[in-house]
């Protein structure tokens, strides 16, 4: 009997959405037309901050449990770059956001990111968004910090789709559906996973490989790189041998890979490519494939550049290549080998983890355009600004970014891992596009 | 043919250390009807200590001469074992005890909560990615021995073996034959009447936990020279295979919690091997889902305690 | 089909008619229960105004105070605030599940997903060979398949339903402790069937998929089609208006949740908590009870899902963790396990503490000194010793179900103080034991139920339901 009324709330509850749904023709998403700047979209009309002695700049990085050992100095970096910076007559405000929960399991939450981009957005003096870490994350607040005209600088993100279309690594309707008011407001300092996969297939290539098992951790950039080294690699001969001619998932709550090097053993491949980040379980991955595979070439990318991998995986790390989204700390120049030398006076000697100097690049980049900005805490000039950047120095070489947002004539260098960490520099990849 | 014996090895051998952490499951659940969730944490602390002390205390490394090395590695499993063990007793002691006459929910609700701050203890001490040694034991192929090299069995497999059989079989005498082990086959069986026949019923489980933490000690050492790395969550992985192991085998049951970390670890390796490496833990799960749809008792049923 | 399938279609003109009925009698309840507690009905209708304004004092007043103050405080973002109301809605399903029935479920997060992924398929250019569109407000030819809002509200309720029963048809009659590890084992199954899906490879029989792309992998599904009604859009970026669309969900959940606990089926699920044995003798169908209680816990994790999707836009087989299950069950054991109003408190405060203050407070902190920790570092550290402590000395939340906690605190199962009562209740709820009872007790029990209806349908109503034997707690 009282079922039956339970059953009827909630049909009603149907019925009631069901009324209210009327259909007028509304616009679902937009398409984004080419680049910024030309004209001035609507959304970025007045907006002009209020207070006359402050600019606001915020980060939204992940800032608990695995991740801090990266952004923690990224978080250092901006700070030490942006904060109390003087322009004119204002002053910059550094806030560093947290975009992870426990909910999560210490990653990046949709939610708080979504958060902390309307608390950004609300921020009449914020201009400019540095972030974020992981490129699922930007997925969701690209969009609304476009609509209040706030540009946003990753120092991390390295998926493709979220600038520009690359076939078959990127999903059908990006990048356009991350930029629905119609104009470019996201740059990026690092690389993305296609170059980078790209220039490790023709190192391999030019090592002389033929066969090639490629294995990615399922996470975002390690699946988006190992699938452009294999889609490179197929198409300039490398034979991938691994299943669908395509990468292959390792789960990383997995307790053995013995069996995995088993079957990449018995395929015959003289090289294996591994596309990861350093805590998805990489130090047994790598112990197992070198147990049973004692002289096969391993390739890996930046996701594992660090000592923490190498810490993890030990000897059975030697002999791998390792490909790096720019130029490695070691190879810096100019002022890059000066920001590297302090940076390791002042921290007893560590080299900066992998994405720190993009941190400190992406910092760069938002304090040239504040202060080249005609109005510096007008966020259309700001947008310009970052968008339109060009030549500048950075500690990672010199940033221009084209139309998508990505820095132009970015370089990928190459390492060996020799019997110890650092690894040894090997050359300057050429990106392929 | 090489193949697939070669994928036996390997899952055999997985299957061993399933088999150590799995017994300690099965013996808290005997006798106390509580899925231990921190368990796969005091295997992964263990695995841990035993690493601070090969690599920091005695420092051993593929150099040592054999028989140090052997009298060391011996030294590392008898303090880990008695560190795991005790830490077990005393998680047993804070937050089972006082719940013992609650409901079955509230102690399995405190094992969660013990695990999360054991992990999370680890994860603060040893940071989140993989700690590790280099390979100890040489990289030989034993079977050469006998002229066959199509199929490998390292030095570490061999390891694993000569740990593992010595403890099943100790703890199998000890259950059958000993007046202790019969205390605990009389509180699995009705810890009221065990009780008014005069066994301690506190100190029969508090054994029971003592013997499980030493297990999963042993575990972790094995766990260390075999695969060589360790990190803060190896507790959950491995956790969940053993504890399906011991469901595989009847919950319980001593022999059948070995069965099931075998077969457990052979579905394991043939998945990685001639299936998906990414699908292999959802067909553990699966597996686990089918045997207790149609066969909830397990491959040989309940044995220690069966109440249901 | 789920169990309300046939009340609904012969149901729909009834409600409307006890709806209006309800609606008359609300002054008149809202007066009774303000003569009868005064003070918990002040307080609590303090405490909806007060939730009834959050949104749009934090726009007007909370956010531009921390903006300009040198003295920021930790008022929740409206994006905080909208998943407060789905966790919420989640907590609430587990509460049927593991508080009204007492079973476990350890892989909730699954019902979650399979919500979520039901509202990115059908909402969505994922499917952009095809363009099929129902009632909802894109283009023409726009390619993918979308659904009104509206409709994936009861699709991805039906489906997370469908899952619960054919998950819990096999498992339910094992032991409790067997259906947490099953469940548990789910919720590990569907985030990786959703991840890898990605590129399917298929060739049996007449089936032939050559990288099939079916789930978008870890990348996920977006655009997902925001909810959108009257021509206004509650999606991320359109404010308060989502928070309120959340509120609204959250109250229907309410609703449907106090109604189930007060209707037969909930007294059924209450007696075989605490006595299956006994509650079975009493003649209470243990599967079908057990399988309702678990395909509607199961289903209120759906709508949460569809929400998730809707409102973010994107859904990725990384939003559904064991941590997520975990939480919400946290969330219930703090508020109070068994009680609605319980678990939504132990909701709001959890999530507030994980989403807002313990990031809030790392920023105050790093801004002091920027070697102190990050205390967002030790949730689960903290989260790990609150189970552990609550277990010990408050087993039955903050804000507990007075049954609940006479059964947490009094010792074995079946001893229970609130045992005899609830298994009287435990009768009722049988259809073949009621009917063999005398007449004026159903008509009582009828009385009663229109009763918990017609208070449920009105605003703040008194928590502890007066249908519950009085007993002391402590």
């Amino acid at each position: 009997m009282k079922l039956t009324r339970v059953g009827a709330i909630a049909a009603s509850a149907v019925f009631v959405f069901a009324a209210c749904s009327p259909a007028p023709g509304g616009s679902a998403a937009a398409p984004a037309s080419g680049a910024a700047a030309g004209t001035q979209p609507d959304a970025c009309k007045n907006k002009v901050g209020t207070s006359t002695s402050e600019i606001h700049v915020y980060s939204s990085l992940p800032r608990q449990g695995t991740n801090t050992e990266q952004t923690d100095t990224l978080v250092e970096q901006i700070k030490a770059t942006l904060d109390g910076q003087k322009v004119g007559n204002f002053t910059i405000k550094y806030t560093d956001l947290d975009d992870s929960s426990a909910a999560a399991g210490g990653d990046w939450d949709g939610a708080v990111e979504q958060a902390n981009a309307n608390k950004v957005v609300a921020d009449p003096d914020a201009m400019i968004y540095i972030g974020t870490y992981n490129s699922g994350a930007a997925k969701l607040s690209i969009p609304i910090l476009g609509a209040a005209c706030i540009v946003m600088i990753s120092p991390a993100n390295t998926y493709p789709g979220l600038t520009k279309a690359v076939e078959g690594v990127t999903q059908p309707g990006e990048p356009d559906t991350y930029y629905p008011s119609g104009y470019r407001n996201y740059a990026r300092v690092i690389a993305t996973d296609d170059a980078q996969g790209a220039a490790g297939a023709e190192w391999a290539k030019s090592m002389g490989k033929t066969k090639a098992y490629v294995l990615d951790d399922t996470q975002t950039y390690g699946h988006g790189l190992a699938a452009a080294w294999a889609i490179h690699a197929n198409k300039i001969g490398i034979e991938v041998v691994s299943p669908n001619k395509t990468t292959e998932g390792f789960d990383a709550k997995s307790t053995d890979y013995a069996a995995v090097a088993q079957k990449v053993k018995a395929s015959g491949a003289d090289i294996v490519y591994i596309g990861s980040i350093t805590g998805q379980n990489t130090g047994k991955v790598w112990k197992d494939l070198r147990a049973a595979l004692p002289d096969i070439t391993i390739m890996s990318g930046d996701g594992v550049f660090e000592k923490s991998w190498y810490d993890g995986a030990g000897s059975s790390g030697n002999g791998t290549f390792l490909t790096f989204g720019g130029v490695g700390p070691d190879q810096l120049t100019g002022a890059g080998k000066e920001w590297n030398d302090k940076y390791k006076a002042d921290h007893g000697g560590t080299l900066p983890a992998t994405y720190t100097a993009y941190g400190n690049a992406s910092a760069v980049v938002a304090l040239n355009a504040i202060k080249n900005a005609a109005t510096p805490n007008d966020r259309y000039e700001v947008l310009k600004g970052v968008m339109g950047t060009k030549d500048l120095d950075t500690v990672v070489g010199k940033v221009t970014f084209d139309a998508n947002g990505d820095a132009l004539g970015g370089s990928i260098s190459a390492y060996e891992v020799k019997t110890s960490w650092p690894p040894d520099f090997v050359s300057i990849l050429s990106v392929k596009e | 043919m090489d193949q697939i014996a070669q994928t036996i090895i390997i899952g055999i051998a997985n299957g061993m250390i399933f088999a150590l952490v799995a017994l300690g499951y099965t013996l808290v659940y005997g006798i106390i009807e509580l899925i231990n969730f921190a368990h796969g944490e005091v295997f992964m602390l263990g695995s841990f200590m035993a690493l601070v002390l090969i690599t920091t205390v005695f420092k051993i490394t593929a150099g040592t001469p054999l028989a140090l090395m052997v009298g060391q590695v011996l030294i590392v499993i008898v303090i880990t074992m008695l560190a795991t063990a005790t830490l077990n007793v005393t998680i047993e002691r804070v937050a089972y005890r006082p719940l013992r006459n609650a409901p079955k929910l509230a102690p399995l609700i405190s094992a969660i909560g013990m695990s999360f701050v054991l992990q999370n203890v680890a994860l603060l001490i040893f940071g989140p990615a993989n700690d590790g040694v280099d390979r100890i034991l040489p990289n030989v192929n034993v079977l050469s021995v006998f002229g066959i090299t199509n199929v490998t069995i390292s030095a570490e497999q061999v390891f694993v073996a000569l740990v593992t059989i010595p403890l099943l079989l100790a703890l199998s005498w000890f259950v059958t034959k000993t007046r202790q082990g019969k205390a605990m086959r009389a509180t699995a069986q009705d810890p009221d009447t065990a009780g008014l026949m005069g066994v301690d019923v506190n100190r029969t489980i508090a054994i029971t936990f003592l013997i499980g933490g030493a297990l999963a000690g042993a575990a972790g050492v094995v766990q260390i020279l075999y695969n060589n790395t360790t990190v803060w969550n190896l507790g959950f992985r491995f956790g969940l295979n053993s504890f399906t192991s011991a469901v595989l085998g009847g919950i319980g049951n001593l022999q059948g919690a070995v069965l099931g970390a075998m077969v457990l670890g052979l579905i394991n390796a043939f998945s990685d091997r001639y299936l998906a490496a990414n699908w292999t833990n959802a067909i553990v799960f699966a597996v686990l889902i089918g045997i207790l749809v149609f066969r909830p008792t397990g491959l040989l049923g309940q044995q220690l305690a069966d109440r249901a | 089909m789920t169990p309300q399938a046939k009340p609904i279609q012969m149901g729909v003109i009834g409600w409307l008619a006890s709806l209006a009925e309800a609606a008359m009698s609300v002054p008149g309840a809202y007066r009774q229960n303000f003569r009868r507690h005064p003070r918990r009905t002040i307080i609590l209708t303090v405490l909806i105004v007060f939730a009834i304004v959050y949104p749009v004092l934090n726009r007007e007043i909370f956010q531009p105070w921390n903006r300009h103050s040198s003295f920021p405080l930790p008022f929740p973002e409206d994006a905080v605030v909208t998943f407060m109301m789905i966790l919420s809605i989640m907590a609430i399903g587990l509460n049927i599940v593991a508080g009204f029935a007492g079973l476990l479920d350890l892989g909730y997060v699954a019902f979650y997903a399979l919500g979520a992924y039901t509202a990115a398929f059908l909402a969505s250019p994922h499917f952009g060979s095809v363009s099929v569109i129902l009632f909802s407000q894109v283009p023409p030819g726009f390619p993918g398949i979308h659904l009104p809002f509206w409709m994936l509200v009861p699709l991805g309720f039906a489906v997370a339903a469908l899952f619960g029963v054919l998950l819990g048809a096999p498992t339910l009659r094992l032991r409790g402790d067997y259906l947490a590890i099953v469940t548990l084992g789910f919720g590990e199954i569907v985030p990786v069937v959703f991840k890898n899906l990605s590129a399917v490879n298929f060739d049996l029989g007449p089936i032939h998929l050559v990288n099939a792309n079916l789930t978008g992998g870890n990348l996920g599904i977006n655009p997902i089609d925001p909810p959108r009604f009257f021509g206004i859009t509650f999606g991320s970026n359109s404010g308060i208006a989502a928070v309120y669309l959340g509120m609204i969900l959250l109250v229907v959940a309410i609703v449907i949740a106090r109604n189930l606990e007060r209707s037969r089926m909930g007294r059924a699920w209450m007696a075989i908590r605490e006595d299956e044995i006994a509650a079975e003798m009493m003649g209470v169908n243990l599967v079908r009870t057990k399988l309702l209680a678990f395909g509607l816990g199961a289903s209120f994790a759906g709508v949460a899902g569809v929400m998730q999707a809707s409102y973010q836009g994107v859904t990725t087989s990384d939003f559904f963790m064991f941590s997520t299950s975990i939480l919400i069950l946290i969330m219930i054991i703090l508020g109070g396990i068994g009680n609605i109003w319980g678990v939504i408190v132990g909701a709001l405060t959890i999530a507030f503490l994980d989403k807002t203050f313990l990031p809030y407070l790392g920023q105050r902190l790093q801004a002091i000194d920027s070697s102190l920790p990050n205390p967002s570092q030790f949730n689960f550290l903290i989260f790990g010793i609150l189970l552990v402590v609550m277990m010990r000395f408050r087993p039955e939340g903050f804000l507990p179900s007075r049954q609940r906690a006479a059964e947490l605190r009094h010792a074995p199962v079946g001893q229970a103080i609130g045992s005899a009562a609830v298994m009287g209740d435990a009768a009722l709820a049988s259809e073949e034991f009621a009917d063999t009872l005398a007449a004026e007790q159903v008509v009582e029990v009828e009385a009663e139920a229109a009763d918990a209806a017609d208070q449920a349908a009105g605003p703040p109503t008194d928590p502890a339901a007066d249908t519950e034997p009085p007993k002391d707690a402590t």
